[in-house]
């Protein structure tokens, strides 16, 4: 009955969440993005998850982020995460992605200054952060795979992603 | 959000004005395999010649994926495609099955452009596709991309009723390796093989092969027709390298053989036995510049082959076809995607068996754009058009009898403009609203432009020495299909699937088909191909599937079409009712279940009745009539058993609910049962 329901509901046009938190899986469509792009990081590709330690919003998203890649693998891809403090943003360097959790929407703008300029792709699942041109990229998983590239900020970061890629996801 | 018109417009114009914005990138043919693991679903440039993801795609489109060949109870190409709902599959032997898309369907179905990665494997000379004689086995096999209804604006003449695009794992991606044994009743035997190398870090390669022998359908047939029954064999090879040069570059070749021996219903129509042996060879070249992804291609088929058919005896056949086409695919701005392209096609067949010299053929120049545009965030439009350009030539001598000479070929030109244009609106994640419309050309084949045949006639009741004279017609005109179609998809996550509905209208001007029943007075009678009017078709298809992660899924579609014929031609001397060939109903249903090592799937097809024409002979002259084909049901399964991870065991029945089933008008269908061992390596 209640499967009935939910799938009469959907068929009278019932709409999910545009972002909901992160998750597993947003990280696997994250990480595997990495592969369309003109310059490869070097495995194990080094990831930054930037947090507040104080924000509870994006203490849980790095707790989630960051257990996504506890096994030093995603998708075959060998990845070393570490969390960086928003308010030491020298620790991102020498990482090939920072992850920006999210409630960090005020420090948005100092995160991908510090991540532009070491060259660092940006990225979140919140898709606000690549409109506003805060993020390179940000990526959904479900309901169904959504990456969203901001192609200023890209170029800004000196970050290139093949063409067949970019022909398939939404640029801004 | 809606982005302004003239500000799309703007960065469009200033692209092109300016070249194409963005760096050289690296990697040019598509890594299939990555793309469809990013994005959770099927990937193709075959609906625009854009990368999309299928559910992006502006067409009605079906990929069956590896998978689903897999488990699809079939043993070869037609019996998968029977599943998808809008196809026909008309088996008219072991060997032989023609398949249509939306109706339409006879034998050597002419309206269904067949593709294996991109090379035309559609055979020109009878407009035909001959499945057993494809150089390529099941497990080879990606995707097969099906297109329902014109995609002509992309790839020219001849996708009209739909495209199949046959995809293979590409070699510098995929590592496939497999071997497999399939045993089964009548006789069957059957081998394939696949063997992947890397050569370097740079360059894969990978060889198969396959073969097949049974005996052919033992049903029922016309006495005068006994003759031509002939156990079905196919003997295939293919080798193909993928390299990358550079950051930038890529070179592909491609080299295949097969050949194939069978019994078949030919479209004149009658019981015949066939005799194919093809080869090509294929190079592709492609690069990133600035200026975008340049792809240039050339490849060359190579057709050689004998029908012996009741009036003629072995007639030899062969087609040779060369083509050369370069395109160029690149963004512009963030909103457009743009494809210019330019093609060559010179095709030709031998003027045997009327004279012993020459060659009658065809040259094809052709251009082609396409403008992709994401309007906003949950619309995207695309347009493309295509200008194909045909001059005939024959050279050689002509037939005693010939109705035309070399300058009515030299002097003929054909030509035509084919476009597609679809809108594909998102409101949701899970909707998906498609508008589209396409306009597609069916040139006339080679053999109905400029074959040129004496047939011996039976003597009594004709006088002795009287012949029966075929005759191609440079003055045909091509067939238009002009499609008009609004679709709905809908996700459907609560069941773990999808809907899909499809409304649509097509007409189809200036129909080609068989050449009419003799006139004349003997010694020589003739028989010349001709137009023969219209038809227009309507329907409806209706679908849904779902595929559990708990190893339950089931798929089921019904598709209703409704075509009228408007012809012009006299129903005396020509018998063809298209609409007849289209049978109004069909219901596709399937149910499968894994647990642990064991797999199982059930296939079932519905088709209420159509009507086919047969050949009989009356007083030794064959006489060509209706026959209907009654309403009818096909049942076929799969049981599979993974003995490890990389073998596995399966019994396959096709048509199992019956032991016969009368699909055409050749000998009915028999049962079979195939039991099949697969490994991986």
């Amino acid at each position: 009955m209640l499967r009935a329901i939910l799938l009469a509901s959907a068929l009278c046009g019932a709409v999910a969440p545009a972002y909901a938190e992160s998750s597993a899986k947003d990280v696997q469509v994250a990480l595997r993005s990495l592969r369309f792009l003109t310059a490869k990081p070097t495995p194990p590709v080094q990831v930054a998850v930037v947090h507040a330690p104080d924000n509870a919003e994006s203490r849980r998203d790095a707790a989630v982020l960051m257990e996504a890649m506890s096994s030093g693998k995603v998708s075959g891809t060998p990845v070393v995460a570490r969390l960086v403090d928003v308010s030491s943003l020298d620790s991102l360097s020498g990482a090939a992605v920072a992850f920006v959790t999210a409630g960090l929407d005020a420090q948005q703008n100092a995160i991908f200054g510090a991540a532009k300029a070491l060259g660092i792709l940006s990225i979140s699942t919140q898709s606000a952060c690549a409109e506003a041109g805060h993020c390179v990229m940000a990526v959904q998983a479900e309901p169904k795979v959504r990456i969203v590239v901001n192609a200023m900020a890209a170029k800004a970061s000196g970050i290139d992603f093949e063409p067949t890629f970019r022909m398939m996801i939404s640029e801004i | 959000m809606l982005k302004t018109t003239f500000s799309s417009a703007l960065a469009l114009a200033v692209g092109l004005a300016a070249g194409v914005a963005g760096a050289p990138a690296v990697a040019q043919t598509m890594d299939y395999g990555a793309l469809e693991e990013l994005f959770g679903e099927p990937v193709t440039t075959s609906a625009t010649g854009k990368p999309q993801r299928v559910t992006d795609a502006p067409v009605n489109m079906v990929i069956i994926t590896a998978e689903d060949i897999r488990r699809s109870a079939a043993n070869d190409i037609p019996e998968v495609l029977r599943r998808v709902g809008g196809l026909s599959v008309m088996r008219n032997s072991m060997g032989q099955a023609d398949v249509s898309v939306r109706g339409y369907n006879q034998p050597y179905a002419p309206r269904l452009l067949v593709l294996l990665d991109g090379r035309q494997v559609y055979l020109d000379h009878f407009a035909m596709t001959a499945w057993q004689n494809l150089p390529v086995q099941l497990s080879e096999i990606r995707q097969i991309e099906i297109i329902k209804g014109p995609n002509a604006a992309l790839f020219g003449f001849n996708a009209v009723g739909g495209v199949i695009n046959i995809v293979t794992y590409n070699p510098l991606h995929d590592d496939v390796n497999f071997a497999e044994a399939t045993v089964g009743t009548q006789d069957h035997i059957q081998g394939s093989v696949a063997k992947t190398v890397r050569m370097g870090e740079n360059t894969g390669v990978r060889v198969s092969a396959g073969a097949f022998k049974s005996s052919e359908f033992s049903t029922d047939v016309n006495p005068a027709f006994a003759a031509f029954r002939r156990n079905p064999e196919t003997k295939s090879v293919r080798a193909q390298s993928v390299s990358q040069l550079s950051d930038t570059e890529q070179l592909s070749l491609e080299g295949t053989f097969s050949r194939t021996d069978e019994s078949g219903y030919l479209p004149f129509p009658g019981y015949s036995t066939s005799r194919f042996k093809t080869w090509s060879v294929k190079g592709g070249y492609s690069v990133d510049t600035s200026l975008g992804l340049i792809d240039a291609t050339v490849y060359h088929n190579a057709f050689e082959g004998f029908v012996n058919c009741r009036m003629a005896g072995w007639v030899p056949l062969d087609n040779s076809v060369t083509v050369l086409k370069v395109q160029d695919l690149f963004k512009v701005g963030t909103d457009h995607t743009a494809r210019l392209a330019a093609e060559f096609r010179d095709n030709s067949i031998s003027n045997t068996p009327s004279v012993s010299e020459g060659r009658t053929g065809y040259k094809v120049y052709s251009g082609s754009a396409m403008w992709d545009w994401q309007a906003t965030s949950d619309i995207a439009w695309n347009n493309a058009v295509r200008l194909d350009v045909m001059d005939l030539y024959r050279t050689g001598p002509s037939h005693a009898n010939a109705m035309y000479t070399n300058a009515d070929y030299d002097n003929r030109r054909i030509w035509g403009v084919s476009y597609n244009s679809g809108a594909v609106y998102k409101p949701t994640e899970q909707d998906t609203f498609r508008v589209s419309t396409g306009r597609g050309l069916q040139a006339p084949s080679l053999i109905e432009l400029g074959f040129h045949m004496d047939a011996p006639l039976p003597s009594p009741p004709m006088p002795a020495g009287s012949t029966l004279f075929t005759s191609g017609n440079p003055n045909m005109k091509p067939t238009v299909v002009t499609n008009y179609e609004i679709g709905y998809d809908r996700g459907l996550p609560e069941i773990e699937g999808k809907a899909r509905a499809a409304v649509f209208y097509q007409t189809n001007r200036d129909l080609k088909s068989l050449p009419p029943d003799p006139a004349g007075v003997p010694p020589v009678l003739t028989r010349e191909f001709e137009n023969v009017g219209d038809s227009n078709l309507w329907g409806f298809g209706l679908g849904v599937s779902s595929d559990r992660a708990d190893g339950i899924r089931w798929a089921a579609n019904y598709v209703h079409l409704q075509a009228t014929d408007s012809l012009s031609v006299d129903a005396n001397r020509y018998p063809v009712r298209f609409e007849e060939s289209t049978p109004e109903h069909t219901i596709n249903a399937s149910v499968g279940y894994t647990t642990g090592p064991w797999e199982m799937d059930l296939y079932t097809q519905l088709t209420s009745g159509y009507g086919v024409l047969e050949t009989n002979l009356v007083g030794g002259m064959p006489v060509r009539s209706h026959k209907d084909i009654s309403a009818s049901a096909m049942v076929s399964g799969r049981v599979g058993y993974n003995i490890t991870d990389r073998t596995s065991i399966a019994l396959i029945g096709v048509g199992i609910d019956e032991a016969e089933h009368a699909v055409s008008a050749a000998p009915e269908a028999e049962r079979r049962v195939f039991l099949r061992l697969s490994t991986r390596y």
